[in-house]
């Protein structure tokens, strides 16, 4: 009857299922009364198997009892249905239910393993993973001391499926952006929410660096040894209301786990290895491409001799200027130091226990003179004022100074692009006639391109940031069952930037008015926020079959973000480096200031069924001041508009239930959720009419600003999710299996707007998009002797992302890439031509009589060495209309492999992470291969089309590019799949006698050491921004790089 | 049944404060920018509109330019011109021309109408005198017919 009626269960909706359950739990009771079952066991080890002694096993709040020193214990049990918990130092806890056994032999794994038996943190409080019905995975840090340079963001690459982390660049402390289960919004943020010790962790960027394309990482300013475990909420997240829709990242700091005092102290150094360098032309190669080049340009033969460069009389005064062959490459990079110190003492007494931690670390990049510079503290402490009146403060302060280069899409300040683009006969510093070099540095070239030397040596790039990050936490037990909790937080964040671009050895920039020759720029960014989260919280369980818990609570967040920029051009001298030395017209200043709240009232109740059903409900009712008065969705309370958020999940442990007595598997659990959660990344003030000033000769005027939409909302995000996990082998064998579908209504778009408006288009919630796919993750424990224990493990995520805005979609552009965003196709396709290569012939162009439109509306034909553009049309002109997709950014499938050995006193930890099927536009070959202006090219140009005949895939040096042959097409886009070995650490415990020093470990730790990749660049993982229309577009980011580090653990 | 009473207190409390302080809480006005609240709220503020009509008005100066010298051939291309002002010039103008866009006409226009209806509402409320008023509702009706005749 039971059986019967459990099958069904799985199949009904979830409110039938609560009914039944409670249907079924009655009839239970009744068949086994509450009166005490003896019980007897034994506790093995599951590698010797050998009898445990000191192991703890208990019904909570009924009984509990101490294994002897054969393991064998006995207890008294309120049922033989029910769940016994099994713990001791050492090893994995695990809740195992009887099943109507009176005699129970159980061998336990240690603690390492990654099992369904750990605790996680939830939004709400820690759990058993076994009993929770969301999405969730967990990795557990445990100050991460073999990932002493990660951050946070980095840090999760290749260990949770269906979180895809793509690291930015190779940036000391620049991290990863994180995008879990696809792309949730177009517009708007797609980074998981971060919650770092029951507080939100703002991780988003108030203004853009005035560094080019530097992006300053929130997350750096965490250490990663501080943190003990990470949980990551991938749906039912509709706890956190509209910041939920990206999902959640809920990050716990160090606890003191004893009070007895502890202190590690960990010590690190290691270096980094320049990357690959990439083939550009040498001076020989380089010069005949330049003669070519300034042929195409109308310079006559005689003129092009006459040039210094190509003057090769040794007595010629700038012989030796332009007689050089330097590796520019070599001259920016160099291998780099790390050094990372860091102290933790945790202990206390039973009124108080804390953690302290002091780190330093200073990381160097491969680019010479950029470095990373971190100094943390953190204090977390927990108090016992009173048995019931208990408390908790987190308090960090961290302070960032890098020193920077501009790097990206910069053509005369980015060291990298500089190095690959300058002619590679001139040299670093000035040369005199007779061939001796200055110690000084070479001034920008006659073809007016920087001296990277200089980007390098006196180029000055400065961000200096920190953050303050505390709250306050009180609970009061009014009752056994009652809880009463409430949390203070401030968080106070600085960015400072300097920039100095010197006038001597920088091409000039060109301002609107004027010839900008060094530039000068100060930076200041600013972000306070209030932050506090109260609720009352009820816990019981009845009959010892139902547990109810609830909560109901209030959270507030008020934030207020400000920027102020200011550029100087022309100081006086290079010398005069800030920036009020610039010209006083020149000199532009700028901003923004957002102010604004967030209010989320927030209920959540979770029922278990004797431990093998379980349901939880959350809802949020969320208000904010971005949301518009007239929005279509949500409550209307006062005049202001409410979103109503709510979530259901269910759970069933499958394995717990009597049918599944005899079975070999250890744990099955079916989750399914539904959820409705949001997104309020929508602008501060996009709702509100406002006025800007205008100019008039002098007077300041005000103007509409737009026309604002008083409708604007959150996006709603609505996501389903079927997950089932399943243990075998007693639980050595861990498998996690999720399908999901999560769609975004109400995205924001920019609706196009009928020309009486006066404007373009306008921001609308009238978009919508779909994802679907899954998620899966094995863990195995292969060996498990005494002396060797082997884990692997591998996760994989994948997602299909689909627009299901009705309409013709829109175009994007991003470092000359289109972008389409298209009705049934994914969010980010790249848009572009085709090439069928070159004309080889002047008779097969001919032929072809393919031909394109200038600016001035006259047409020009495709000749011999142009690239043959596929026709689409047909009508033999090659424009916009002949463009189709040509790539797509999304990985078909993304993850990574772990393996963990411990040798006795050796442990080898190993990290694969792998990206395949995902397409990367080339950018930064776009420009090496152009072969259309001055710029040192790749050696690949030397196979460029020279005369009639000539079969090759390279077109025609011509200057300007008249035809566009390097428009964007699929020549530019690669396979960016790779696999690397993304870490790899060796362990060595020292053996100690018993004294000053408890224990001792030493570490070799390496980073990126193998990649497996056909892309072309330097390293296939960048992201130029969290935006999804900059995903997978190489600008020429500073590359990945290796590196090995060496490092010693202490405790005291 | 008394400790319920205090959860349902404490519920009470919990949604009478979120919800009544709510309406301040949510309405914050930008401080970069001027919220409509605060616009028009004397004669200066009047001034300043008309100022920023003309501000703006200027930024149009070369459609002025093009779309009457260039199309009365008062004006011819050079070489170097494009597409675009070839066809103004040759008056073949095809659909997708910025120049023959009539948007950023009415976005003045629609700045002019915004205008007009404060500087009504401003001297029905008596932020302005009626000579005031007059001065400034005449300009602007001006501009926008002008702009509308363009």
């Amino acid at each position: 009857m039971y059986l019967f009626k459990s099958y069904n269960l799985k199949k009904t909706a979830a409110v039938f299922m609560l009914l039944l359950v409670l249907k079924t739990g009655g009839a239970q009771v009744a068949k086994t009364g509450a009166a005490k079952v003896p019980i007897t066991g034994t506790v093995t080890d599951a590698a010797t198997g050998k009898g445990l002694v000191g192991i703890r096993v208990s019904v909570e709040n009924f009984s509990a009892a101490i294994t002897d020193e054969n393991g064998k214990f006995s207890l008294n049990v309120p049922s033989l249905f029910t769940d016994v918990m099994i713990s001791g130092d050492g090893y994995e806890t695990r809740q195992l239910s009887l099943k109507g056994k009176n005699s129970i032999t159980v061998s336990l794994l240690d603690e390492y393993h990654q099992s369904f038996q750990e605790t996680v943190s939830l939004p709400l409080g820690k759990t058993l993973l076994r009993n929770i019905p969301a999405a969730v995975s967990k990795y557990d840090a445990a100050g991460e001391w073999t990932k002493p340079d990660e951050t946070v963001d980095a840090l999760l690459q290749g260990r949770v499926a269906g979180l895809n982390s793509i690291r930015r660049s190779g940036t000391p402390g620049v991290g990863a952006n994180l995008f879990l289960r696809g792309y949730n919004s177009l517009f708007g943020t797609n980074k998981p929410l971060i919650v770092i010790d029951d507080m939100l962790y703002d991780v988003n960027d108030y203004g853009e660096s005035i560094i080019a394309n530097n992006y300053t990482n929130p997350l750096a300013l965490i250490n990663v040894q501080d943190i003990d475990n990470i949980t990551v909420l991938k749906d039912a997240s509709s706890i956190y209301g509209a910041k939920g829709a990206n999902g959640a990242i809920i990050v716990t700091t160090a606890r003191a786990r004893q009070q007895a005092t502890k202190i590690d102290v960990g010590i690190y150094t290691g270096v980094t290895a320049v990357p690959e360098k990439l083939p550009v032309m040498n001076a020989g190669s380089y010069r005949t491409y330049l003669g070519e080049i300034l042929q195409s340009k109308g310079l006559s033969s005689s003129e092009i001799a006459a040039m210094p460069f190509m003057i090769d009389d040794q007595s010629h005064p700038e012989y030796y200027r332009y007689h050089n062959n330097t590796d520019w490459q070599k001259q920016i990079m160099k291998a780099g130091v790390n050094r990372n110190l860091f102290l933790k003492v945790t202990g206390g007494d039973n009124i108080a226990t804390y953690a302290l931690s002091v780190g330093y670390m200073k990381n160097e990049g491969i680019i010479k003179n950029t470095d990373l510079t971190r100094y943390n503290t953190r204090f977390n402490a927990e108090f016992n004022f009173s048995k019931k009146f208990t408390g908790s403060a987190n308090l960090s302060f961290t302070y960032n100074e890098q020193n920077l280069k501009d790097q990206g899409i910069s053509d005369k300040t980015a060291p990298v692009f500089v190095a690959l683009t300058k002619a590679p006969f001139l040299t670093a510093n000035e040369v005199n006639d007779k061939g001796v070099f200055s110690p000084n540095l070479e001034d920008a070239d006659i073809l007016g391109v920087s001296n990277p030397a200089v980007l390098i040596e006196n180029m000055q790039a400065f961000n200096k940031y920190y953050r303050f990050f505390g709250s306050f936490k009180f609970n009061y037990a009014i009752t056994k069952t009652l809880t009463a909790s409430t949390l203070f937080g401030v968080v106070y964040d600085k960015v400072r930037e300097n920039i100095f671009v010197p006038r001597k050895g920088v091409s000039n920039d060109t301002l609107n008015n004027a010839v900008a020759d060094s530039r000068l720029g100060s930076q200041v960014k600013r972000l306070f926020s209030v932050y506090s989260d109260s609720r009352i919280e009820f816990n019981k369980v009845f009959n010892r079959l139902h547990s109810i818990s609830s909560r109901l609570g209030l959270r507030y967040h008020h934030n207020n973000a400000e920027q102020d920029f200011a550029l100087g051009f022309n100081s006086a001298t290079d010398e005069l480096i800030s920036v009020q030395n610039g010209v006083g017209a020149l000199r532009q200043i700028g901003g923004g200031i957002g102010e604004w709240n967030w209010m989320n009232t927030y209920f959540n109740l979770d029922y278990g069924f004797n431990n093998r059903f379980f349901v939880s409900l959350n809802a949020a009712m969320d208000g904010s001041s971005r949301f518009g008065k007239e929005a279509a969705d949500g409550l209307a309370i006062g005049g202001v508009k409410y979103a109503v958020l709510p979530s259901l999940s269910a759970a069933w442990l499958a394995s717990s239930e009597d049918f599944m007595k005899g079975s070999f598997i250890d744990l099955l659990k079916f989750r399914a959720s539904y959820s409705f959660t949001g997104n309020d990344d929508i602008g501060n003030y996009t709702a509100r009419q406002t006025y800007i000033s205008q100019n008039l000769l002098g007077m300041q005027g005000l103007v509409r600003n737009s026309i604002p939409n008083p409708a604007i909302q959150w996006e709603t995000s609505k996501k389903l999710n079927f997950g089932a996990d399943i243990a075998v082998w007693n639980e050595r064998v861990g498998v996690s299996l999720d399908v999901y579908r999560s769609k975004t209504d109400n995205m924001l778009i920019y609706e196009p707007m009928v020309s009486p408006t006066g404007i373009d288009n306008i921001l609308t919630n009238g978009g919508s998009m779909v994802n679907m796919g899954f998620d899966a993750s094995v863990n195995v424990r292969v060996v498990n002797t005494k002396n060797l224990k082997w884990d692997i493990g591998a996760n994989a995520g994948k997602y299909k992302n689909e627009i299901k805005t009705p309409g013709t979609g829109f175009e994007t552009e991003f470092a000359g890439a289109t972008i389409l965003t298209r009705y049934d196709n994914p969010a980010n396709l790249f848009y572009g031509y085709k090439a069928n290569g070159v004309f080889s012939t002047a008779a097969e162009a001919v032929s072809a009589g393919l031909r394109k439109k200038n600016a001035d509306g006259s047409y020009s034909n495709f000749a011999a060495g142009d690239i043959r553009f596929a026709d689409l049309n047909g009508d033999h002109i090659i424009d916009e209309n002949d463009r189709q997709e040509i790539g797509d950014p999304n990985p078909d499938l993304f993850g990574g492999f772990t393996s963990r050995l411990a040798y006795k006193r050796f442990e080898l930890n190993i990290l694969f992470t792998f990206s395949q099927g995902n397409d990367v536009y080339n950018y930064v070959r776009r420009r090496l291969e152009s072969v259309s202006g001055v710029e040192n090219q790749l050696n690949s140009v030397v196979n460029r089309w020279r005369a009639d005949g000539h079969v090759t895939d390279m077109p025609k040096a011509t200057y300007g590019d008249p035809m566009g042959n390097s428009r964007f097409s699929d020549r530019w886009i690669e396979d960016g799949s790779y696999l690397r070995l993304r870490t790899a650490s060796l362990q060595y415990n020292i053996p100690l006698k018993e004294g000053f020093v408890k224990y001792a470990s030493v570490y070799v730790i390496g980073n990126n050491l193998l990649t497996f990749t056909k892309y072309m660049g330097y390293d296939p993982e960048f992201s130029a921004n969290p935006g999804v229309f900059a995903q997978g577009i190489d600008t020429g980011l500073d590359p990945q790089f290796r590196s090995v580090t060496l490092g010693v653990r202490v405790g005291l | 049944m008394k400790r319920l009473s205090v959860i349902r207190l404490a519920i009470a409390t919990m949604l009478i404060i979120s919800l009544a302080g709510c309406k301040k809480v949510f309405d914050i006005r930008p401080q970069d920018q001027l919220d409509v609240s605060q616009a028009y709220q004397n004669v200066y503020d009047a001034d300043a509109a008309v100022v920023g009509i003309y501000g703006k008005f200027m930024n149009m100066a070369d459609r002025y330019v093009i779309l009457n010298e260039l199309r009365g051939d008062l004006l011819d291309v050079t070489n170097n011109a494009d597409e675009n002002l070839r066809q103004i010039s040759t008056h073949t103008v095809a659909a997708n021309n910025p120049y023959a866009s009539p948007r950023p006409f009415y976005e003045l226009i629609i700045n002019c109408n915004d205008a007009l209806k404060h500087f009504k509402i401003m001297v029905a409320e008596k932020r302005m005198t009626e000579d005031e008023f007059q001065q400034r509702y005449s300009d602007i009706g001006a501009l926008r017919s002008f702009l509308y005749l363009q």
